[in-house]
């Protein structure tokens, strides 16, 4: 993974309304034990990635945006490669700080994502 | 001359300001034509050996609006007589205002109204104008009051074996088809439910620009009269008052899409929103916020609540309500610069003041 390394990220309808994205989509909900999963995109295409996320069916997803490892550096948030539950898997890791921080770091990475606009959406599929 | 007839009592926020919507009179014109299709009835039982009414029985008999007093708001209405003197005739007016009083009053008591269903279906039109939360209270014969409300309306109408039945309502949804040369169109609800209504001249390029923005997600609000059957299915469009695009975000529209998710919408997790606390939100939205302000988006939150987002310059501002206790987290962050500010609110004490959000 270099600084450039664009981790995608799903994106439930719900989190959109009217075109935009709310940075609820790029913070942990706190059932995810303060990880936030993506995919790495050096890895594996936005489009398989979407794919693959929605094949199951419990899982909707609008479509994909991305961050980069340098913005989650830029916010001290380390990137792990853990490999599960699929090779391409990674997590961004926010254990280190409380809500409100938190709060604060997913808006800066939900403005870093909107820069990059949709990498796939549904429509397209 | 004339004399006093009815003093109904109007209760709702509509009628707190002590003056009549112009809208609810539609309603006391279907009770005149009521008042006398049953006082015809108590004429026919009282003659039984006339097959027929008088000629001219309610000939120079006529309801008329006479005054509005306060308490919320009680429009006196009198019968006006086109004679020096009452007609005899007006007696049988008296039967059948008690009558249609004490079928009210059974509907709300859970009993069988006495009067026959022809006439029960008066109240299709007798009674539509009421919303959720208004009654028109009647005083009985014994003292007692009789209070005619949606629900009790509802009561009267299924005892009168009516297939179906009309409502004053505002639904919104997208317009995906549009029939010019039938003169009509159809309105998408959310749950995917259409119903026809007639395109008038009036709303046509309206109708039109929402037909042409469907695939855009364009939502409109439609005030008019549905017709409903006795399984509580919309029917179609009876008739269109109004047709106003709303914005695309619409607070209360994007609540009621809200109200739609279930428990799990998440990927499998994520509680759904409480339908009374989104309505409770709503209605706190209508009231409360500035109409100058910019509106939010508004987004459900895993935990069950709605988080409200703006975004002013380089200031990413939100709002985390959590439902139904209305506790809210406001933070906003420069963008550029990394200030933030934080406020912990209570929007339920903030419902109960007058003052707007700002």
């Amino acid at each position: 993974m270099t600084s450039g390394t664009l981790l995608l990220r799903q994106i439930h309808p719900g989190f959109v309304q009217d075109g935009r994205v709310t940075f609820q989509a790029f913070r942990p909900t706190p059932k995810d034990e303060f990880c936030l999963s993506v995919d790495n995109g050096d890895r594996l295409a936005a489009e398989a990635a979407w794919r693959r996320f929605t094949a199951d069916p419990v899982c909707a997803s609008a479509g994909v945006q991305a961050v980069s490892q340098s913005d989650c550096a830029a916010q001290a948030l380390p990137v792990i490669e853990d490999g599960r539950p699929h090779p391409e898997h990674c997590s961004i890791d926010f254990s280190d700080f409380d809500k409100k921080t938190i709060e604060k770091k997913a808006k800066l990475l939900r403005a870093a994502a909107a820069t990059r606009g949709w990498l796939f959406t549904e429509a397209a599929a | 001359m004339n004399q006093e007839f009815l003093r109904p009592r109007l209760v709702g926020r509509r009628f707190d300001e002590h003056s009549l919507p112009l809208d609810i009179l539609k309603d006391f014109a279907a009770l005149e034509e009521m008042l006398v299709e049953v006082a015809k009835r108590q004429y026919r039982l009282a003659n039984p050996e006339r097959k027929r009414v008088l000629k001219g029985f309610t000939k120079g008999l006529e309801l008329h609006l006479t005054a509005v007093e306060n308490g919320s708001a009680i429009p006196v209405i009198a019968l006006v007589f086109s004679t020096l003197f009452p007609s005899a005739d007006a007696e049988y007016f008296d039967q059948a205002k008690d009558q249609i009083v004490e079928a009210i009053a059974a509907a709300e008591h859970g009993q069988t109204p006495d009067l026959p269903p022809e006439l029960l279906r008066y109240f299709d039109r007798f009674g539509r104008g009421l919303r959720e939360g208004e009654a028109m209270e009647f005083v009985r014969r014994t003292g007692q009051t009789a209070s005619l409300t949606p629900a009790t309306r509802e009561r009267l109408l299924r005892a009168s074996h009516a297939e179906q039945w009309t409502e004053e309502v505002t639904l919104k949804g997208r317009i995906p088809e549009v029939d010019q040369a039938d003169h009509s169109f159809e309105l998408e609800l959310r749950d995917g439910t259409k119903l026809k209504a007639r395109l008038l001249e009036a709303h046509r390029k309206t109708v039109l620009d929402a037909h042409y923005n469907y695939r855009d997600g364009m939502v409109v609000a439609i005030k008019g009269v549905i017709e409903r059957d006795r399984a509580d299915r919309l029917k179609s469009f009876e008739s269109v008052e109004h047709i106003t695009p709303l914005d695309p975000l619409d607070i209360e529209a994007r609540l009621e899409e809200l109200a739609q998710l279930g428990d799990g919408w998440l990927d499998g997790k994520g509680r759904a929103p409480e339908h009374a606390a989104l309505l409770r939100l709503a209605q706190a939205f209508d009231e409360h916020y500035a109409p100058d302000l910019q509106l939010p988006h508004l987004y459900p939150t895993a935990e069950g609540g709605v988080q409200a987002e703006w975004r002013l310059g380089e200031w990413e501002v939100s709002l985390e309500i959590a439902l139904p206790a209305m506790a809210a987290q406001y933070q906003a962050l420069h963008l550029k610069t990394g200030e933030s500010r934080e406020l912990d609110l209570t929007l339920a004490g903030a419902m109960t003041s007058r003052a707007g959000w700002r």
